[in-house]
């Protein structure tokens, strides 16, 4: 799927594409079927799963709700250990920070850990144009910008890809003999990297948390790459969205523990960099300069409102992409956004204007499987209903939908009046008799599927149930209300349950 | 005012003014909102993928001792563990591991008290040994052996501190990574050792400037989620626990030029 054409506007025709690809569905099921059989058996190990989430949720809402306090607790003590700490209003000075760092020390080549906020603000490209090589260094992006695409999944961004398809890009590539072996996939990867590591200026990295306290970064992984990524090249700068923050050192136990867990079914991923400050004598290892770059980017905007406030406790897990029956079918792409999946779908239209996503919000059913797994219990439906009432009540509205507004008027005016409703239903029984359709009413391909747009539109997928011939009410009223109450089944007797091997005693 | 000293102010304002804005709607929605458990709903959670009660999962019964159940699940994560007594055996133990790995060349952390072992190891196993290997040396050293100042127990989890020991590329670079560690220095949880390394730094310090938390060896499931061990990092992972009381492993988390007695049991 060519990412160009891909727009969080035409979520409905994106995923139409999606789904007519078999070998995309394919690597999915497994991928997001596998994931949350891990991640089960990982929350095992915790004594009380549901505990911690309340815990972790405290935290940030706490944090959130003294944020500007927090950050610059976290900034005073960060710089207090040798880091430069660089301020970002939008993405376009965060890229505009980080290429200066990188044009005044004349860096050529940068390596880079895998960084959301980065693809958020699309650095590679600004640091392109600067002159300036950015090499992903994780394996998965490092995949993806071999192949020239965008990431589809936040902790693995080539979900969407089969081995063979990678074994034939590092083919052209990076010139190795064909094969389809894994184990040779990566240790070609990591030959190619290994020299690209040796060469780099810079390096750059996203960031976990930050912790207020102490001026903290966090980077979890589980290639090496980040630490080599931070440590290797005389300069590291980490990109970090203002909502990273944490209070304390020891309040890391929480996030450790549910994060983790909740993105790949590990207790914790092999490793976990934290970093403080530069190195303290000449001798030291690490970098020479550290810069971490706080970013807003639209983040305070979210701050307004406790219900979208909340969507700035994402850990970036993962767990609710892989839940999501809709993510399931249709994988990252079909987003149109960086941030995919139930939480793309509010913190993309939240980050990046409801214009260019305004039907993110509707790529959802609500079934609360996003809600139920995240670890920061974030109520993401809650969250989409209110970016739907955004998008009905968002000024040119009334003018675009005319017959909707019609429709659910009239509905209301129905349901709100039972003698009106009574007498409706009559009717539409009526002419359901005489026009002897309630036999084809509701069949595949009866008469509801063939409606005039615009109705047809919503009924080419969902059926109008036939009108029962006479109604509950009328039941009720004239057989139910006044018949003795039914018996009891005597014990014995052989019931629905007892045949499909219920307990029916 | 220069450009940082402005955005730093813009964005802390912007964070004042939109938390302002919010806080009429702030004690209604608390009031309003509580969002519903799958509990409350009553589902069957694996069906949705949801939060399972731990109940639902069978808890495998761990060792109760915390040496071993950090073994149990160091080798969960495809790490080894030995335990050895005696710095005899300990020279052994590191001879084994370095023919088994084809071992020529061995990078080792500044820990000077682990020199003399590492030392008498590579020269049994016949392989160069290099001091102050620079980050280039390293990319053509086959292991490199160091020190850890802490384990945890609860996830299999190293810790290395670099206010302790210079670590950083030691651990990372070469093919295979050896790491000794005293048999006291595990702790029951990851909050344990959090606090341990936190109050190693004193009161107003700042901490290591590098902790690192490392749990088996390198891997990566980016390919169809297919694992695959050793990306970036180390291909194996080998922690060889020296017995308490044993005069061969000086402790060194307790190096006296660094850091502070403290409490451990
Ligand atoms: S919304 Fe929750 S489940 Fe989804 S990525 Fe963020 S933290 Fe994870």
């Amino acid at each position: 799927m060519s990412s160009h054409s891909v727009t969080s506007r035409t979520f409905d025709r994106n995923a139409r594409a999606a789904l007519a690809d078999t070998q995309l569905r394919g690597a999915l099921r497994h991928a997001t079927s596998l994931f949350g059989e891990r991640r089960l058996a990982a929350i095992g190990t915790v004594d009380d799963w549901e505990g911690l989430r309340t815990r972790a949720r405290e935290i940030k809402d706490r944090t959130l709700a003294q944020l500007d306090r927090y950050l610059e607790e976290f900034a005073d003590n960060a710089e207090r250990a040798g880091a430069r700490v660089h301020w970002a209003r939008d993405g376009e000075e965060a890229c505009a920070i980080i290429g200066q760092i990188a044009r005044e020390r004349g860096v050529r080549t940068v390596v880079k850990s895998k960084s959301m906020a980065s693809e958020e603000i699309h650095l590679n490209a600004a640091l392109a144009r600067l002159g300036i090589e950015p090499i992903e260094t994780d394996l998965g992006e490092y995949i993806i910008q071999l192949a020239g695409e965008t990431p589809s999944h936040i902790v693995v961004p080539a979900i969407h890809k089969t081995k063979r398809q990678i074994a034939e890009l590092f083919v052209e590539k990076l010139g190795i003999p064909p094969s389809d072996d894994v184990a040779t996939l990566t240790e070609a990867a990591r030959a190619a990297l290994r020299q690209r590591f040796a060469q780099a200026d810079m390096g750059i990295s996203g960031v976990n948390f930050g912790v207020a306290e102490t001026g903290t970064i966090l980077i979890l992984e589980n290639e090496g790459n980040a630490r080599l990524t931070t440590s290797l090249p005389p300069v590291h700068a980490a990109l970090m969205g203002i909502e990273k923050v944490i209070p304390s050192f020891q309040d890391l136990d929480v996030f450790l523990k549910l994060l983790p867990r909740s993105g790949t079914g590990q207790l914790l991923t092999a490793y976990q960099s934290l970093i403080t400050g530069t190195r303290r004598a000449p001798g030291d290892e690490g970098p020479e300069e550290l810069h971490i770059v706080l970013m807003d980017n639209g983040r305070s905007r979210v701050l307004a409102h406790p219900t979208t406030r909340q969507s700035l406790a994402c850990i970036r897990c993962g767990a609710c992409l892989n839940a999501c029956p809709v993510y399931q079918q249709v994988g990252g792409h079909a987003y149109g956004s960086v941030y995919p999946g139930p939480i793309g779908a509010v913190i993309s239209p939240q980050l990046f204007g409801l214009e260019n996503s305004s039907q993110l919000p509707y790529a959802s059913s609500l079934c609360g499987a996003c809600r139920d797994v995240c670890p920061v219990k974030i109520d993401i439906p809650e969250l989409l209903l209110h970016l739907r009432s955004q998008v009905v009540e968002g000024d040119d509205a009334p003018q675009a939908k005319p017959l909707e507004r019609l429709s659910f008027a009239a509905y209301a005016t129905l349901m709100e009046r039972p003698a009106l409703l009574r007498v409706a239903t009559g009717v539409g029984r009526l002419a359901q008799r005489l026009l002897g359709i309630r036999e084809r009413v509701g069949k595949q391909g009866g008469v509801t599927a063939r409606l005039a747009p615009p109705l047809g539109a919503w009924t080419a997928w969902r059926d109008l149930r036939p009108l029962a011939p006479r109604s509950f009410r009328d039941i009720w009223r004239t057989e139910l209300r006044d018949a003795p109450p039914p018996q009891r089944i005597p014990a014995g007797v052989a019931t629905r349950a007892d045949r499909s091997g219920g307990d029916g005693s | 005012m220069t450009r940082n000293e402005e955005a730093r102010r813009s964005v802390l304002a912007a964070i004042r003014r939109r938390l302002a804005e919010s806080a009429p709607h702030d004690a209604a929605h608390a009031q309003r909102h509580q969002p519903p458990t799958p509990a409350d709903r009553g589902m069957s959670l694996p069906v949705l993928n949801g939060a399972a009660p731990s109940t639902s999962v069978a808890v495998e019964p761990l060792p109760r001792d915390p040496l071993e159940r950090f073994r149990y699940r160091l080798e969960a994560v495809a790490g080894t563990f030995t335990l050895v007594r005696g710095s005899d055996a300990l020279v052994a133990e590191l001879e084994r591991i370095l023919r088994s790995a084809g071992a020529r060349r061995v990078a080792v952390s500044e820990a000077a008290e682990i020199r003399a072992v590492v030392e008498g190891a590579c020269e049994r196993a016949g392989a160069e040994l290099i001091i102050d290997a620079s980050p280039r040396d390293l990319f053509d050293c086959d292991v490199g052996i160091s020190t850890a100042q802490w384990a945890i127990a609860e996830t299999g989890t190293l810790v290395l501190e670099s206010r302790l020991e210079r670590h950083r590329f030691v651990s990372l670079i070469p093919r295979v990574h050896i790491a000794l560690l005293r048999a006291d220095r595990v702790c029951e949880t990851l909050g344990d050792a959090l606090q341990r390394v936190r109050a190693g730094a004193a009161e107003g310090e700042v901490p290591s400037a590098a902790i690192t938390l490392i749990t088996g060896p390198s891997r990566t499931s980016d390919i169809e989620l297919t694992l695959a061990i050793g990306v970036h990092g180390p291909q194996e992972l080998h922690v060889v626990v020296v017995e308490p009381g044993d005069a061969t492993m000086p402790d060194a988390t307790a190096n006296p030029t660094h850091s502070q007695p403290d409490g451990l049991t």
